[in-house]
């Protein structure tokens, strides 16, 4: 899906404040990635993240009329899936990251996002080299969402054995970055 | 969570040693520049740690410039790790619950669909007005224009409908099982159809037909435009 430019933002937006839900789908599929990660960041389950961000969007969509066009809405957008998060984390558990999620999404200039395409690069290659192990680990903690104990289930493995391949392996990728 | 390390390793056996340096628990660090272990900032940022545990990791953290920096060294790869994760597709999910929240809404949904009704009002509207139009207002406003096209049109129009009155009655009648009262209320209304007086030159039903080819035009750009939001959620 294509990023949408402001002025095509504004008129989808616009159409979706008189309540069209067809012109708010091209908004939800231009920022659905980050605020998935947003959620994901937070909650730091796939499963969850993924209510997470659905809720938002809904939320959003409930309160369009209280949002001010001339404004940009990537903030406010992600400040809702922000609150959402905390919220259903705080309920149930100590949040898995906190931080200043939007200095992370905030673009800095084509440069930025070339090195960052040529670092992701360098990650998904160090992530392919890695021992078989160390691999799995990786991919089940942060593209599955498992947590430590349900790797443990998943790999038949006890806990320090899991501890000790993710650690080993996000140091070695870590190197990978620079 | 020291404790919880020793036991860990005393439990590894075989397998291999956890790497971690060796730290106090958070809830006895005093100001002797103790840091947090590998374990406590990659549990804490995998949200693995208890409550209290968690608490005295960020308390930690407010006054520990080191560990700070290796919490968010470990938080960029983090961050770049969840580039690579894979993202669902919201757009349906997203799309079937507005969908289920919009007869809330009925203020809202008859909108999308007036310029569309007002641009297919003044098309029907403007050809009607045309066509009521007597010859002489086109030739005081056109000039003397030939208007035999009109009439060739009036002609067809009469000789058409007189054919396919025909063929549908040739159609009828290998129609044995067709009620007969009813072929002859159709073939009635069919023969009441009106003859148009199309006393038009060319030019003004190029001019005519123009006018109608725009408004269609205009009026399917918005169809059309729907069906690019569609696409935009492809």
């Amino acid at each position: 899906m294509a990023q949408l430019d402001a002025v095509q933002e504004k008129e989808w937006l616009l159409l979706a404040r008189g309540g069209d839900v067809e012109a708010f789908a091209p908004l939800v599929a231009a920022h659905q990635r980050v605020v998935y990660r947003i959620a994901l960041r937070i909650t730091g389950n796939p499963q969850e993240a993924e209510d997470v961000a659905q809720e938002a969007f809904v939320r959003a969509f409930e309160r369009l009329d209280r949002f001010d066009p001339a404004r940009p809405f990537a903030p406010w957008l992600y400040r809702i899936v922000h609150n959402l998060a905390l919220n259903r984390v705080r309920r149930d558990r100590t949040p898995a990251v906190l931080g200043d999620w939007l200095e992370d999404e905030r673009g800095t200039g084509p440069e930025a996002a070339a090195i960052a395409a040529e670092t992701l690069e360098r990650l998904r290659q160090a992530i392919a080299g890695l021992p078989e192990n160390y691999r799995r680990v990786i991919v089940l903690r942060h593209f599955e969402g498992l947590s430590y104990q349900q790797m443990c289930a998943a790999l038949g493995v006890p806990l320090s054995d899991v501890k000790s391949w993710l650690f080993r392996a996000r140091r070695a990728l870590q190197k990978s970055m620079g | 969570m020291a404790n919880l390390r020793e036991s860990e390793k005393a439990s590894e056996g075989g397998s291999e040693a956890a790497d971690w340096r060796a730290g106090e628990s958070p809830n006895s660090r005093g100001s002797g520049g103790a840091h947090l272990s590998e374990g406590d900032i990659h549990a804490f940022l995998d949200g693995e740690l208890a409550v209290g545990e968690h608490a005295a990791v960020q308390e930690h953290l407010a006054t520990c410039e080191q560990c700070r920096r290796e919490l968010a060294a470990l938080r960029r790869l983090f961050i770049a790790l969840d580039e690579l994760a894979p993202a669902p597709d919201l757009v349906p999910t997203v799309r079937a619950r507005l969908a289920g929240l919009s007869p809330a809404l009925p203020q809202r949904s008859w909108r999308r669909w007036l310029p569309l009704a007002l641009e297919a009002a003044a098309a029907v509207a403007l050809l009607a007005w045309a066509v009521t139009r007597p010859a002489a207002f086109w030739a005081g406003l056109f000039g003397t224009w030939p208007a035999d096209f009109g009439a060739e049109l009036s002609g067809w129009w009469s000789g058409t409908w007189g054919s396919i009155v025909a063929w549908l009655a040739s159609l009828w009648a290998d129609l044995p099982s067709w009620p007969a009262d009813t072929w002859s209320a159709l073939q009635a209304w069919l023969g009441s159809l009106p003859t148009l007086d199309l006393q038009l030159s060319l030019p003004q039903w190029a001019l005519w037909v123009g006018l109608l080819v725009v408004a269609c035009l205009v009026g399917n750009a918005l169809l059309l435009r729907r069906a690019a939001l569609n696409g935009h959620t492809q």
